[in-house]
């Protein structure tokens, strides 16, 4: 399947404001992506501009090594679903969706009248009087049943409530497995969505943390913990991301994997190990570069 | 790279969409000329006829719809995977398709209600638009005109789309300069004497002058507009 996306050196400027410092990273196809930073990192400007919404200050985002601004080919694979406004939006959601269908060549009928049902909206109401969370949901619809090659979700969820999130990662997972493309999903709420991740993109503060496969990164943290100084001990020289005592008891979060051999050592010590989530990752590893 | 070729569904959205707000704008314009025609009795040298009457609002209407169409149709198609490029040409050939629209119906409208003056008994006499070829060389420059008017509104919906409320009033300076030459070409207007660089000649008087004026102020418009929209960041929030 084609579609590799390349980001070569982005750097986005806005007059005095670097939005992104010479991000560079590339992401496979076919997967689903994390795309996790924490407010201001610059999700948004670096999603805004694989989508040609805007130019990059300099650097270029390629598709199969083609440049996708201005290119037709390339931004038709793209649809970016973000947070947008719908107050002046008078059309009602079925002329929403034939608009989306007008203009995209792998869009499913079908798949959106079963999502439509699924998300229980309403066709009979115009789209500026729904709630934030229908209009989140109609949004959802739009992204999953035009099956671009290159879907981008940011924040999509926004006012939806839990079971309605629940549906929409299910169905993401559901058509990613007889539809397979490239999924970005841009969020915080990382807790909730990790289980949907193929890879994880962190950036912080306009710069990229790091872009791993997301088993591979997790595998990479630990949690230890035991007895304050056995811990002390076998975390010495760790990359420590975060630390809690409580009475005699220390549990030390760790990033970098110590080698097997020193893991069985530590259980034999009597060390609890134990893995550690992308959420506590997400915290620690963004924190520390304040 | 393929190259972007026009769009022609881009193209039928913009012209459709337009249209659809012309169709109500026409309908309310014929109802006010009904209500000029009953209330306003006429006048020694008869009623202003729907061609002329119509001008002005017609004219305005295309203002508006310029001044529109970036935010109506800039975002919506980009999002959807379509080109600025796309968009630009599906806006330039939907106005000229509505502005030739605009300029046929009053023509029509006009025409009808001579024929009731004509061959009924209702008690109206029309002004004329003119004989012979007369009344051509006005359609040409109506639509000319109406044209202009909606170029120069897409220039002052892209200057506050891209550059905000105080650099936006800047584009309305320009765009006040626009139409002034615009009158120049196609009306009898004299601007010579507010603008001191521009010649005083009645250029109104020779056609053919009027005409080539008014493209070439056309084709301004249109090479500007390609340049502001060419690379234009689309707004993601309405703010």
């Amino acid at each position: 399947m084609n579609g590799k996306i390349d980001f070569h050196n982005i750097t986005l400027r806005f007059k005095k404001f670097e939005a992104l410092k010479d991000i560079s990273f590339s992401l496979d196809t076919g997967k689903i992506h994390g795309l996790i930073g924490r407010n201001g990192a610059g999700k948004t400007s670096l999603l805004s501009l694989l989508a040609a919404f805007r130019e990059t200050t300099d650097g270029q985002i390629t598709i199969d090594g083609e440049p996708i601004f201005e290119n037709p080919d390339k931004m038709q694979q793209i649809l970016f679903v973000y947070d947008k406004s719908y107050a002046e939006e008078y059309d009602k959601i079925p002329a929403m969706l034939e608009f989306v269908e007008r203009h995209r060549p792998y869009y499913d009928k079908e798949y959106a009248d079963y999502l439509v049902k699924r998300f229980k909206l309403p066709l009979d109401k115009s789209v500026n009087k729904l709630s934030k969370g229908m209009q989140s949901a109609m949004n959802a619809v739009i992204g999953l049943a035009s099956r671009a090659p290159i879907t981008i979700f940011d924040e999509a969820y926004l006012g939806m409530d839990a079971p309605t999130r629940e549906i929409f990662y299910q169905e993401i997972l559901a058509d990613q497995s007889e539809h397979p493309r490239t999924f970005i999903l841009s969020t915080h709420l990382v807790s909730e969505m990790d289980y949907l991740f193929d890879n994880v993109v962190i950036i912080n503060q306009g710069r990229l943390v790091l872009n791993e496969d997301y088993e591979t990164l997790t595998a990479r943290g630990a949690s230890i913990t035991g007895a304050a100084e056995q811990v002390d001990d076998f975390t010495s020289g760790m990359k420590i991301l975060n630390e809690q005592k409580l009475g005699g008891t220390k549990k030390v979060m760790v990033y970098g994997v110590p080698d097997e051999q020193r893991l069985s050592a530590a259980s034999q010590q009597g060390l609890d190990i134990g893995p550690v989530s992308l959420q506590d990752l997400f915290i620690h590893l963004t924190e520390e570069e304040q | 790279m393929k190259k972007t070729k026009v769009n022609p569904k881009v193209v039928s959205d913009i012209f459709y969409e337009q249209f659809k707000w012309s169709l109500w704008f026409l309908c309310i314009l014929v109802a006010i000329h009904i209500v000029v025609l009953f209330f306003f009795p006429n006048s020694e040298a008869g009623i202003v006829n729907f061609f002329e009457f119509s001008s002005y609002s017609t004219a305005v209407f295309m203002l508006v719809c310029g001044i529109m169409a970036v935010y109506v149709f800039f975002t919506s198609h980009v999002q959807q995977g379509v080109t600025r490029k796309e968009v630009y040409l599906g806006v330039v050939i939907g106005a000229f398709g509505l502005a030739l629209f605009l300029t046929l119906v009053p023509l029509v409208v006009n025409g009808v209600e001579f024929l009731l003056a004509e061959y009924t008994a209702l008690p109206f006499t029309f002004t004329s638009i003119g004989s012979g070829s007369e009344w051509l060389v006005e359609a040409i420059f109506y639509l000319l005109n109406i044209l202009t008017y909606y170029l120069v509104g897409w220039l002052i919906g892209v200057g506050y789309y891209r550059f905000g409320w105080i650099i936006g009033f800047l584009f309305i300076a320009a765009a006040i300069l626009a139409l002034s030459l615009n009158d120049y070409f196609l009306k009898d207007d004299n601007i010579s004497s507010a603008i001191p660089w521009i010649p005083d000649i009645q250029v109104y008087a020779s056609t053919p002058a009027a005409i080539a004026g008014s493209l070439v102020l056309i084709a301004v418009l249109l090479a500007v507009m390609r340049l502001l929209t060419k690379r234009m960041a689309i707004k993601m929030y309405a703010n």
